[in-house]
């Protein structure tokens, strides 16, 4: 298990994103796909475009932080659990929530603060890939922003949930992640172009 | 999180930190940025490893430190290098309260 590769990150990131997905869409019975996949693709994109980086490139060895891994899972599995404790309430009348306005809020703020912390831990757990064939100065600094752009997104996914009206709350949260992933690759972009400079 | 406050609370070590920030780099490439002595800077070094905030790799002789903070971590460096956070240990500048004599040998 200490042997974990760096491009099998992509496999909780993938978790996570179906699980929470998958969720959402037995929470709401109206589900709307684009807005889920909007929701996740980014996430996603990015998990893979790592994946395929590293496994093309074969180097930078392994991940020794197998417990990082086993986190995301846990938090996964958190949200899961959360979720479906919210849906037995409501069936069983312990929870009065007509408009499922609770739920949405709940899980909008959950999912936000799990993603938060993902963010977070992020550039700590990626700082072990040993770094003797990449360039170690742009790799930190790209997981540096990859850390800190997940992370505010988080927040500002779970912030928009606890204070907006839930049907603001859903419009402007819809934007967070694709906003997110754009400030990415733009900071990319313009990473590469000034180095190349 | 005693120790990552600690290890920010020496503007030595948040300039060793945001040094690091923008690059790995050795031991010896650090100390040449520090007027300090080496076995001092051995001491911080320490200290930050211990709060988990920088890793070190040996390859024979040369050690090379690489950062390795969380977005949290990294936020509270910012913060306390702008307000000028300074928190160091007691045990350095206490000062031997008044009446206090040294005993004369």
């Amino acid at each position: 298990m200490n042997d974990l590769r760096f491009s099998d990150l992509a496999f909780p990131i993938a978790l996570l994103a179906v699980l929470t997905g998958g969720l959402i869409l037995v929470i709401d019975p109206e589900p709307r796909l684009a807005h889920q996949i909007a929701m996740f693709a980014p996430l996603g994109a990015l998990a893979a475009m790592e994946a395929a980086r590293h496994s093309k490139l074969a180097l930078c060895g392994t991940l020794a932080e197998w417990r990082f891994a086993k986190a995301t899972l846990a938090g996964a599995s958190l949200v899961l659990v959360v979720g479906l404790a919210l849906v037995a309430a409501d069936v069983g009348g312990l929870l009065e929530d007509p408009e499922r306005e609770t739920r949405r809020r709940a899980m909008g703020a959950l999912l936000g603060l799990m993603i938060m912390a993902y963010g977070n831990a992020l550039p700590k757990q990626l700082s072990v890939i040993k770094q003797t064939e990449c360039s170690p100065a742009a790799t930190q600094a790209k997981n540096r922003a990859v850390g800190w752009i997940t992370a505010l997104a988080g927040l500002a996914y779970a912030g928009v949930w606890l204070t907006l009206p839930v049907a603001q709350a859903d419009r402007i949260g819809f934007w967070v992640w694709p906003a997110a992933a754009v400030f990415l690759s733009v900071w990319m972009l313009l990473r590469r172009r000034r180095a190349a400079a | 999180m005693n120790l990552v406050f600690k290890a920010l609370s020496d503007p030595t070590r948040r300039r060793v930190l945001q040094l690091l920030q923008r690059e790995p780099m050795t031991a010896g490439e650090l100390a040449e940025q520090f007027t300090v002595s080496k076995p001092t800077m051995s001491a911080h070094f320490a200290v930050l490893r211990e709060a988990g905030l920088v890793e070190a790799e040996k390859v024979g002789k040369t050690v090379t430190y690489r950062i390795k903070m969380s977005v949290l971590e990294d936020a509270l460096l910012g913060f306390a290098s702008a307000v000028g956070l300074e928190l160091s240990d007691q045990t350095e500048r206490t000062v031997p309260p008044s009446g206090f004599r040294k005993k004369e040998t």
